[in-house]
Formats: structure tokens, sequence, C-alpha cells
């Protein structure tokens, strides 16, 4: 078996040319390499962003447990160098290697890439170059690896569609392990077999095998056969499989603790998040369960924190319960529980009073808009006063700071609602003496799968103009209060490449060509770039970003289903406008029929 | 509370020799976390373990002689901590020996009275390194051939104790045409 031998690759000194060479040494505690095993299936997992990103996410620790626990299949992983040592290798030969046992990953019988990012997308094409796998699909032949995409990207893979030969759409727990079953029985068999036998598979969309249409003005006419793919998930979180072991970096990654998902989905159907749409039911893990996985991990890890991960943390049912029963066992170890993500009410900050969390600088909130009645356009129906109260309680308890993350150029937004997010921070201020307000402000993307798939994107300039009339009334609130904005220009990317179709796909190529690596790293995005690209491929970016869409237009995404229905979208499009609120679902007492159960 | 204090001295091999001294703190903490000995933590609102490390090994300097104090609530055999570490954590870094230590003992960078480095280079510069350059408290005291290399070792002491075994690297590059392919921190004088 062919391995890349590092040490002998690159000297010493060309190791130490390189930042954080750690990323690229692999022998992580709780790997598995499977040495001994006789191997029938090996399917690289590689993650199109740096390694502390992709060894921060937890689809990657799932597919990894469960692929292995496999018999006969390897799975190792790879993740996309920086630069500095992606051109190393390069110009030393050096093919993409998995980090367990060094392996070329163009000597995979598959190589799965998470698609968690839009940004990553020219990532996706570094990963196949460096690792010396043609690129399009139709140029691979047979002796390469199947080339497989799953995560919330492949919603819309449409600007991937010719680089891939399978997506898989929604939580792969069981669909992988249906995957490996076919391309175990098929192994040698023609590529083209096996993809129509993958596509049986619910969930499995094999881009190949779909044609599509357009009309003179650009707009899809048909996307054909009408056979739509639905994705896949997963009834009972209980029993679905979760590791029990992880993998312990020894960088400091961004999310370097223990990530136990506690609940998928979440039932307040804000109209602006995709995640709240693609990944719903609201499912929850039973506390039993948690505190089970809590007790082996910290074993296997040593970690000294876990995060309870779910969309809405405090909207899991027995919170209360969970989190002092998960303390009391943890205490003698010392790990700390910690929260990502606080729902804006006095039972949250309550709640996050008892984790006594180390460091009390500051509670993460998102109202998302600063007025009332926006507010209640994107189906976030706090008051104002949920959030003064929350913010007083915050600040009651202790806290000398609250983030609060807002967003500009929701649709509907009014030169006030601008206004109102400054009114909003200076009344926080005055709740509470010597405090501090930190805020993130980004730029909203229309994502497909979401009731606001039909707006257009805010332009740039106009961005601009409003965050300049925010920066105008922040300035005299003084240094108590601290901010930050997105990038508009990647953001407009981001925008264009989430809502792009097929014929996106030679301007990701094309930008890729041109140096385009590491889009979402503000060191390396480049939006001159981009815009060449998109005019060499004589595509207009205005028509993918800011463009109203009709109704019936038929979206790059037609053929794929979240389970949530257009109608259902639609609808909260129209409630939107209305500035009406949808309450959260609650299964049978309060069931909107949005398709999905 | 009770506490006994133990010197740990492990080896940090290959590729462990591009995981920085922050990186490599963390690791023990979990490492000693798994192995589930009794460790004191810090008093406070975030308390950590009580760890003490001698002086940071510079990127890419291996070692046969790493050295760190850890502070237990009870009293071990420092066999039975080595052979609980040993399991968790990979050969490259293989515990070599635990010592139990009084309390009051003086710290690793207090004790330290001089360190050997081994610098290998390729055979072939042998006849070109005839001389290695002056400096004080670096002492050149044997080469020898080791397979393909000319291993040269050298001993830091006095006010060199604690010199960067990179910034030799620089000086003997500059000096002999040549950057060593490995400097492995062989032993420290008490």
């Amino acid at each position: 078996m062919e391995v890349v031998n590092l040490e002998k690759a690159l000297s010493r000194k060309e190791m130490l040319s390189v930042s954080r060479p750690a990323r690229y040494i692999g022998r992580e505690w709780n790997i598995t390499v499977k040495e001994k095993e006789a191997i029938e299936l090996s399917i690289a997992l590689a993650f199109p962003d740096l390694y502390e990103i992709g060894m921060s996410h937890l689809g990657l620790k799932i597919l990894y447990h469960i692929l292995n626990s496999l018999p006969g299949v390897r799975a190792e992983r790879a993740f996309a160098p920086w630069p500095d040592m992606g051109n190393m290798m390069k110009k030393k030969n050096i093919p993409l290697y998995s980090l367990e046992s060094k392996i070329p990953l163009r000597n995979f019988d598959a190589v799965g890439i998470s698609l968690q990012h839009e940004l990553n997308y020219t990532n996706v094409l570094y990963l196949l170059d460096l690792a010396g796998i043609p690129l399009r699909s139709e140029e691979r032949g047979e002796e390469f690896p199947l080339i497989l995409g799953g995560g919330p990207c492949a919603f819309n893979p449409e600007p991937l569609s010719p680089f891939f030969d399978v997506f898989l759409l929604g939580e792969g727990e069981e669909a992988i392990v249906e995957m490996v079953e076919v391309l175990k029985a098929m192994k040698g068999e023609k590529r083209e077999k096996v993809l129509s036998e993958l596509a049986k598979i619910e969930g499995c969309y094999v881009p190949l095998l779909y044609s599509v249409s357009y009309h003179s003005d650009g707009k899809i006419k048909d996307i054909s056969p009408p056979r739509v793919v639905r994705k896949r998930w997963v009834r009972d979180l209980d029993s679905a499989s979760y590791p029990q072991e992880i993998i312990v970096p020894y960088l400091n990654i961004v999310h370097d603790r223990i990530p136990l998902e506690i609940a998928r989905g979440c039932t307040r159907g804000c109209r602006f998040c995709q995640a709240g749409m693609i990944y719903r039911p609201h499912r929850e893990r039973s506390p039993e369960k948690v505190i089970e996985l809590a007790e082996k991990l910290v074993k296997s890890t040593g970690y000294e924190e876990i995060s309870l991960l779910s969309l809405s943390s405090t909207d899991y049912s027995n919170i209360e319960y969970l989190i002092r029963e998960l303390s009391f066992r943890l205490k003698e170890d010392r790990v700390n529980v910690s929260l990502p993500s606080l729902r804006m009410d006095a039972f949250s900050v309550e709640v996050a009073q008892s984790l006594q969390e180390v460091r009390r600088s500051g509670l993460t909130f998102a109202p998302e808009a600063g007025s009332e009645r926006l507010r209640r356009a994107i189906n976030k129906g706090l008051t104002d006063e949920d959030i003064f109260r929350t913010v007083e309680k915050t600040f009651s308890l202790g806290w000398k700071e609250v983030k609060l993350y807002f967003m500009i150029g929701l649709p509907g937004e009014r030169e006030e609602d601008i206004r109102d997010i400054a009114n909003l921070v200076r009344e926080v201020l005055s709740r509470g003496k010597k405090k501090g307000v930190h805020l993130g402000i980004s730029a909203f993307i229309p994502k497909p799968h979401t009731p606001f798939q039909w707006v257009k994107q805010e332009k740039i300039e106009s961005l601009e103009e409003k965050m300049a009339i925010l920066r105008s009334l922040l300035r005299p609130l003084g240094r108590q209060v601290r901010y930050n904005w997105s990038d508009f220009e990647a953001n407009l990317i981001e925008g264009a490449l989430s809502r792009g179709d097929r014929r996106v796909s030679s301007v990701v190529e094309r930008v890729y060509q041109k140096g385009g690596v590491m889009d979402n790293w503000r060191e390396f995005f480049s939006l001159s770039r981009w815009r060449e690209g998109f005019e060499e491929e004589g595509l207009d970016l205005d028509f993918y970003t800011h463009r109203e869409r009709e109704r019936e237009e038929t979206f790059p995404w037609e053929h794929l289903s979240s389970g949530v229905s257009k109608e259902f979208l639609w609808k909260e499009y129209q409630l939107s406008m209305e500035g009406k609120i949808t309450l959260p679902c609650q299964e049978e007492e309060r069931c909107y029929n949005c398709g999905v159960c | 509370m009770d506490r006994f204090r133990y010197r740990v001295k492990h080896q940090k091999m290959a590729p462990f020799h591009f995981i920085s001294q922050l990186d490599l703190n963390r690791l023990w903490g979990r490492a000693l976390r798994r192995a589930g000995l009794p460790i004191a933590y810090s008093q406070g609102f975030n308390p950590r373990p009580l760890l003490s490390f001698g002086p940071a090994l510079p990127l890419g300097v291996e070692s046969r002689a790493e050295y760190w104090d850890v502070f237990l609530t009870q009293k071990l055999s420092p066999e039975e901590i080595s052979n609980a570490l040993n399991k968790e954590v990979l050969p490259e870094l293989k515990i070599e020996e635990v010592s139990s230590l009084p309390l009051s003992f003086p710290s690793i960078n207090q004790s330290i009275k001089g360190v050997r480095y081994s610098y290998y280079f390729p055979y072939s510069i042998k006849e070109r390194a005839n001389l290695s350059p002056g400096e004080k408290g670096v002492e050149e005291e044997k080469r020898e051939r080791v397979g393909e290399f000319l291993v040269v070792l050298f001993l830091f002491k006095e006010e060199k104790i604690l010199y960067s075994p990179g910034k030799w690297a620089e000086i003997l590059e500059k000096e002999w045409g040549e950057d060593p392919a490995r400097i492995v921190k062989e032993q420290v004088l008490w």
C-alpha cells in the first residue's frame, strides 16, 4: 500500500516553515487505525476547511465512528491544508493523504466531503486537486474514488454537481450504512452501475441522473426526471449511533470540548434560518442517554468541558434536570457543562447561572432584528420587554456583558429598524451600570428551503449605508458598546452560491483555477476574483443574488426535498410580509402541516 | 488537603516534536484525567490541574528527557503512576520515569545544571564540519557516525542552559552549510 512518509518528504526546516505543522501529523488520541483487519472498503472523510474547523464538527465525528465500527471498513480523515502547506505539498509532489495511515486520498474507494458552508466550495476543488483526483466526475476514470457529499449545502448542491458522484440529503447515521453495503457489494463494478444502485437509497442524489434546461431569461425551465429526492432523518435519537470515544486533538481547535448533541431540529420556525427548516422535526435525546454518553466520553477523552448541543438548548424539555444531574455527576472530574445557544428569556439566564460557568464575562443572545415589527416578520417573536428583562436578569446575576447578534438586510427592513437596533442597545445599557454590550452584525443571506428563498439579497452598497447609520448612532454610546460586522462581499458570494444552479459550477472551477482557496478566510477572499469568474462564464451575479423570485419559479433545488413543502414556505413568506407570527409547532397540539413529519 | 509531588520524565519523539509546549500541557492534563489519577486542582473558579513544566522545548526539537511535576491528592507508587499514564499516551511520549519528591523540592528550572542535545547531520558534511563554532557555554562533547548521520553531541551549560537549540542550529548551518535533519534533547544534568 502506498503511503506518504512525511518525515522523508519534508525536512524539519520545511515543516517548521508552515504554520502549525501539528495539523498535518495525525497521531491523535482515540483515532482508529485498522492495521490487522482485512479492509473491504476504505472511505476518506475530507473536510474542506482547516483542521481546527473540521475537527470541531460533530457530523464528522459521528460518521467516523459509525464507519469504523463496521467490520472491513476503514474511515480516515483529511482536512484542507493552510495554503502555506498546500503550496509546499504541490511543490514537493506530496498528494493529499489521510491523517491516520497517511494513505493518498486517491487510493481510497470513496471520499466523503462535508459541505457545511458555501464559501468552502473552492476548497472542495482544492482538496480534489491536492489529492490528484480530476475535478469533474466525467473526467474521472474507474481507478479514482467515488466522491460523496453531505451536510447542509447538499440541499442545494447544484453549484458543485459536476464534481460529485453522489450527495446525501439529510442525516447520515442510517444512510451511510446502506451506502456502504452497496459500495461493498458492488466493488469493482462499473461506476455507472454503482451510481444507479446508490440512487435507489432514499436521500441519495446522483446529479448525473438529472438534466436541467433553461428559459432564455436564464430561469430554469425543467429538471428531469421529475423524481424528487427526499432527505433522510433519524426517527429516534436514543437509538441513533453516537460516538463514545472521540478524537482528542493536540491543537487548540475551535470547539475544543466534548460535543454532546441533546436535540436535533428546532420548533421555532425563524423564517431566515435554514437549519430550523432542514433539520426538522425537533427530536430529543433522553436525559438518561445524554448522561450515559457524557460519562463515557469524559472517561475516554479526559476533556474538561462538555457542550450540550442543539439549535436551541433551553428548549430541551428537561434541561434543568439534565444540567443538575450532569453537574452533580461530573463535579468530581471537574468537568464544566456549557450551552452554546441561549433563548432570550429569564429561564435561559437562570439555566446559564446554574452552570456556574467559569468565565463570567458575557452571555450571548440573538434578537436578530431591532424592532418588534421586524422580529415578527422573521418570526422571532421577542418583544422589546422580553429583551430588556432578559438583559436585566443577566446583569443582575453578575455577567458583565451581553453579546447580541443582529442581522441587517432582512426582507421588509426599513431605516427605522436599523435605528431601533441602536435604541435597543441604548436601553440595554441603561439597565446595567458599568455593563457592556458586544454587537455582532451580519448581513442576511436568503437560503434555499426557507420562507425567504424567494427574496432578493440586499446590495453591498445598501448594507454599507445601513452600517454607516448604525455606526453613527452607536458612536455616542461610548466604549461600553463594541461591535463588529460580517464581510458583506463574502456574504454576497455566499448568497450567490447558496441559491446557485448547475451553471455556477463553472464559476466555482474558474475561481479555483484563478487561485481562489480558503474563501471563508478574509485574508484569502477576493470579490473581484468571483466577479471575474461570473463574467467570464457569461453569468450574471445579480441574477442569483439581487432578484426577487416569482412564486412559480422552478428553483435549482426543486427536485431536492427537505420534507418541508414549498406551499408551507410560501405561506410563511406571506405571513412574514403581513407581520404575522407563527408559534412554535407542538406535534399534535399545534401542527402547521409543514410536511416533514 | 494532602498533596504529593511527583516528577515525571517522558519522551517527545517525532512527530510529536511538531506539537507546541502549550498543546502538550493540555495533552498531559487530559491524559492524567483519563488515567483517573487523583490530581490536585488549583483553587478558585477555574480549577486547573496542578502541573508545572520545565523549560519549553522549541517546536521541531525531539526529546528523550522532558520533565514536569504534578501534585496528587493521594500517595501512589511511582510505578503505578507511570503505568497508568503510559496507557493514555502514544509510545512517542512514553513515560520513562516517575519519582516522588518532597513538596518543597526546587522547581525543574531551578535544578537544571546542563542540557545535552544531539544534532543529526548528513554524514557527508564530516569534512566541512571541522571545528564547532566557539560559543561560551556550549561545548561539543562527541561526534559519531550513526547510520547515514553524523551525530554531534553538544552540552549547553552555565549561562547557556536555557539557550535555544534552534538558534544553535542556525549558527551551525552558517558554519557548516547544512541544517540538521534532527535535533534531539538527550539528557538533562541536575
